[in-house]
């Protein structure tokens, strides 16, 4: 009955109501969309530095990651191999042989890092063919050929259809030498790659480096970032642990770890702030509502009604408010988050520019999960409940004749 | 006379006024807050970036990118010095020989850029002496000594005192390497340029290459840092065969950084305000149907459609600014205290390192920041303002009078 | 010429679809200087009559003239413009502005209407005192009686210098003594200055001291009385 009544009461005054309302839909869809950008730039953060070279996750060796020589290279094994492809979200798990060595033509000499790679997998990782400013992409994983950064290119003074030497350590001190065709060459974002990085097709390399079936390291490409604990829970118990070490991207970019936690406080704090400013917000749409009803909850009580119920029925009412508010919000915002999903913020100016020429695109993006309306709808849920026993107390407090003497 | 009623209108209702005030001085106060908390940031990061790593202009010869290209030196380098040490900008200035190479001990090889400094002149131009940890800064003519980091150190298994062979091409590609000593380990906030980067005397380095004093970089201090950009255009046109570079065209990214931390904060202003916004409508949307019969009678009485609608507009606005002036002088005495005695961010002292960032932040505003968030303020009242005006126009008198 | 013409004025609601004739092709004059009730039950459309009279309601059929001018369709800007020119108004309550003082409220119509610094004071002392309020020029209305508040209301209405003041009810809040005085002190206005005044009202005070009395039941005029 109460319910009824006060679900009426709503609607006796639709313009209070509708006001009411949206105050508290404001507040959810701002602090939806605040969230939802502060996710989407740490998203973009780490998509830039980890998803971009290294992977979200990797496998190697045991011991690999602190000694990075090729002595702790691991044999192909199709068992890992598999168990790999099995993770939950895994999209990919790119084979890579990675050393360092000398690279020589004609009297210009610079240490390099030589990364061996599977032409067809790589592409999910980096994805060398779009970057390539002159020649071609691998055609085999065991041509004899390299694809030089450019910045590389230009100290060694050479171009496509070239030769270059290499020289190094191989496998248990080896000793590593080969000649190759240039096939192509690219441009990398970061300058210090750019002038350092080498590629190779992985049978190549492995040659190279007397190290026939050895890889340093699966590199992981994972479908959904958000999955991306249970992928390593999976592998980490389905995996020969005594063998091999996993590791995500935060194990393996500490610092890049660090800054997304940093920014997650600093985050956490201006939510906290738009909360503070939301609430006022809805404080004082409920302070003015309980202002103008005064009179009417005078008479009310006067003419006989038990304060407890009225304010029951009042306290039902502001619930159905903050309610339709949240829920309205909810979708409304989801739509909003969507909405900059498909056509993110662009940045303006210089901005833009120094952006797209460290190959990056120039935009700011909101992160569409779901875990953030939910949240978000509640924090807000909870505030204006808790706003609303202001109300509750005053009738609880009310005289009568005090209230109806009016303006 | 519509000022002075919107005035009184405000202090009728002191709590519902109240809350307006409070939150847009709080709302003032966090934005600028975490403005001058970036802004902080920023400014070590700049300093970071100037001070230990590009200074504010370098000159090196217009082939030399930065990739090897030992070969190419500046030209007459004393002469250039001495007239930037005539220049009456110039606070200081530093010759230095810059390869790539690879910095060897007993266990491992790791890739380095190999300077050579002169000590004391490096040391008007930088701040790098305080960085070092253990032994000294090339304090007693020790020949072939070598600073290393210690994330380097680290690497290579080495320490003070310990043997190390530092190999780089020289200008006519032949490998040149020469065996040093470790006489000093520095650790900066940075710990990938503690990795990449060893340091020797420029006599050490000019000897491995055989008799010629050449050299690859010149880096120089300036008195006013505001006045880079001039002085730099200034200088590529004393200098014109020669490149001369600012901080801001070596480390573009500091700039780029510089400009996205500054967007960030934009839309974060904009989502506070739109709050603010909000809020303030909403209230004075039930404050304009509080007042129903109040305005049909004095539509009624005669007072027009622009008249009520000024009304309305300066009692948002002036309701919004009450809170500015609190706001900004919170703001204020925040930033001034902070700014003097930082702000610890002992627990992410870690990450930040990497990043080259040292862990205590000095919260700092320009000035023109404060002018922008009262404009900001005042837009937003106007925004806000509208639509209950609006509303309180569209009264119809007859009906507003005799509602109940 | 008079004062207001209204010619075959009707006026229509539609409430909900339904439509409810308040007021039904009533013509009525008058003239300068007339102290004039509109008498009748609720729902006789008074009210409604005398919204069209001050120009706060539209009719649906016929025409409305003041002082010569045909206002009945006039746009609403224009009519506030009017209304502040020519039509002084006392309600039956929440007649001034709650946070001005009695002085500021009179002045404030002659404000809106641009009249001089001068002036303004002048005028503001006199009618305060005329109304007998000359001790409380900076008092707030709720710190007045209800008698009072309508006596400022009365100075208001006059300080525009309108051609009629239209009262809806103005005694009806009052105790006997507020409500004689507040007769006095119109009636008083009515014989010095000549201004008109026209009543809505079934306070039988009021309807006693009325030169004219015009009745009205379900809409139509039913009958229109000189009494003095």
């Amino acid at each position: 009955m109460y319910l009824k009544l006060a679900w009426l009461n709503l609607w006796r005054n639709k313009r209070r109501t509708i006001i009411a309302i949206t105050s508290v839909f404001y507040a959810v869809v701002l602090s939806v969309f605040m969230t939802s950008l502060q996710m989407g730039t740490m998203n973009q953060m780490v998509a830039n530095v980890a998803g971009a070279y290294s992977g979200y996750i990797q496998v190697h060796q045991k011991g690999y990651w602190d000694d990075q020589s090729l002595d702790n290279s691991m044999p192909t094994n199709s068992t890992l191999a598999n168990t790999i492809k099995q993770a939950p979200d895994v999209d990919e798990s790119v084979p890579r042989l990675q050393s360092f060595a000398l690279a020589s033509s004609g009297n210009a000499t610079k240490g390099v890092m030589l990364t061996g790679i599977d032409p067809v997998k790589e592409r999910k990782l980096v994805n060398l063919e779009p970057k390539i400013i002159q020649g071609k992409y691998f055609g085999s994983d065991s041509e004899q050929s390299v694809i030089l950064a450019s910045g590389l290119a230009d100290y060694l003074k050479l171009k496509t259809n070239d030769t270059i030497v290499f020289l190094g350590q191989g496998f248990h001190g080896s000793s590593a030498a080969g000649k190759y065709i240039i096939k192509g060459i690219i441009k990398l974002v970061s300058p210090d790659l750019n002038k350092s990085m080498v590629f190779m097709p992985l049978k190549t390399a492995q040659t190279l480096f007397s190290t026939p079936d050895m890889l340093s390291s699966y590199a992981i490409v994972i479908k959904d970032v958000d999955g991306i604990d249970k992928t390593l829970a999976y592998l980490k118990k389905n995996m020969d642990t005594s063998k091999y070490e996993v590791m995500d991207w935060k194990q393996m970019s500490p610092e890049l770890d660090q800054a997304v936690k940093g920014k997650m406080a600093s985050g956490s704090i201006i939510e906290g702030v738009l909360y503070m400013i939301v609430a006022f917000g809805i404080f004082g749409t409920i302070l003015m509502m309980t202002t103008e009803r005064t009179y009417e909850f005078g008479v009310l009580v006067a003419i006989g009604m038990n304060r407890r119920r009225l304010a029951l029925v009042t306290a039902l009412e502001s619930l159905f408010m903050s309610f339709l508010g949240v829920v309205i919000g909810y979708v409304a915002s989801m739509a909003l988050v969507l909405y900059f999903v498909h056509y993110p913020i662009h940045m303006t100016g210089a901005l833009a520019k120094s952006y797209e020429q460290f190959g990056l695109a120039p935009y700011i993006y909101t992160a569409f999960q779901f875990s953030i309306f939910y949240n978000q709808a509640i924090i807000v849920f909870v505030i204006s409940v808790l706003i609303c026993l202001y109300p509750l107390s005053k009738i609880l407090k009310l005289k009568p004749v005090e209230a109806m003497h009016g303006e | 006379m519509l000022l002075k009623i919107a005035w009184r209108n405000i202090w009728r209702k002191k709590t519902r006024s109240l809350i307006i005030i409070f939150a847009v001085t709080m709302g003032i106060w966090a934005g600028l807050f975490i403005c001058s908390f970036m802004g902080g940031f920023i400014n070590e990061m700049m300093d970071e970036s100037i001070n230990h790593t590009f200074s504010h202009i370098q000159i090196h010869n217009p082939l030399f990118k930065g990739n090897n290209e030992i070969q190419y030196t500046i030209k007459e380098p004393q002469k250039v010095l001495a007239a930037l040490e005539n220049n009456p900008d110039v606070k200081a200035a530093t010759l230095r020989n810059v390869a790539f190479g690879m910095t060897a001990s007993p266990s491992t090889a790791s890739g380095t850029k190999i300077v050579g400094i002169n000590p004391e002149q490096e040391n008007k131009v930088t701040d790098f002496k305080i960085f070092i940890k253990q032994g000294t800064y090339f304090e007693g003519n020790k020949r072939n000594g070598v600073l290393v980091g210690q994330k380097l150190a680290d690497k290579l298994h080495i320490k003070m005192h310990s043997k190390i062979v530092l190999t780089f091409a020289g200008p006519d590609g032949n490998i040149v390497s020469g065996a040093f000593r470790v006489i000093g380990i520095y650790k900066t906030s940075n710990a990938q340029s503690d990795l990449a980067n060893v340091f020797v005397n420029s006599d050490d380095f000019n000897a491995m290459l055989g008799n010629d004093t050449t050299f690859h970089e010149i880096a120089m201090v300036l008195k006013d840092a505001d006045k880079v950009d001039t002085v730099n255009a200034a200088m590529k046109k004393q200098f014109p065969t020669l490149k001369v570079e600012s901080w801001k065209e070596l480390s573009p990214e500091t700039v780029t950084l510089n400009d996205y931390i500054a967007f960030i904060l934009w839309i974060l202003m904009g989502v506070f305000m739109l709050g603010l916004g909000f809020a303030i409508v909403n209230t004075m949307l039930m404050a304009v149907m509080e007042r129903t019969r109040e305005l049909g009678m004095l539509m009624a009485i005669g007072l027009n459609k622009s008249r009520t609608f000024g009304m309305i507009m300066i009692e948002t606005i002036t309701l919004t600014f009450v809170g500015c002036p609190f706001g900004i002088g919170l703001s204020y005495l925040t930033v001034a205290y902070f700014g003097k005695h930082g702000i610890s961010l002992a627990a992410f002292a870690k990450g930040m390192e990497n990043f080259g960032m040292s862990s205590m932040v000095y919260p700092f505003l320009k000035e023109n920041v404060y002018w922008q968030i009262a404009i900001m303020v005042f837009c937003t009242a106007l925004l806000a303002a509208i639509y209950p005006s609006i509303r309180a126009i569209r009264l119809k008198p007859a009906e507003a009078i005799h509602k109940i | 010429m008079n004062v207001i013409d209204i010619n075959n004025v009707s006026k229509v609601y539609h409430d909900n679809a339904i439509p409810v004739p308040a007021v039904t092709d009533v013509t009525l004059h008058f003239t300068q200087g007339e102290f004039a009730a509109l008498v009748g039950p609720s729902g006789s459309g008074k009210t409604t009559l005398l919204n069209i009279i001050g120009g706060l309601d539209k009719p649906t059929k016929g025409d409305v003239i003041i002082d010569g001018q045909n206002v009945t369709n006039l746009s609403d800007s224009r009519m506030i413009d009017f209304r502040l020119q020519n039509i002084g108004f006392v309600f039956q309550a929440y007649n001034l502005i709650p946070v001005l003082t009695a002085r500021e409220n009179v002045e404030f119509i002659m404000l809106l209407q641009k009249r001089p610094k001068a002036e303004r004071e002048k005028r503001v002392a006199e009618l305060l005192k005329e109304v007998g309020l000359g001790d409380k020029m900076n008092t707030r209305p709720n710190e007045m009686s209800g008698g009072q508040q309508q006596r400022v209301a009365v100075a208001r209405a006059l300080a525009s210098k309108p051609k009629f003041i239209l009262a809806d009810e103005p005694t009806a809040n009052l105790d006997s003594k507020s409500a004689a005085n507040l007769l006095d002190i119109m009636s008083e206005m009515n014989r010095n200055e000549n201004i008109t005044f026209i009543f809505s009202t079934h306070d039988s005070r009021v309807i006693e001291r009325a030169h004219r009395v015009v009745t009205l039941t379900d809409g139509v005029v039913t009958s229109d009385v000189n009494q003095k």
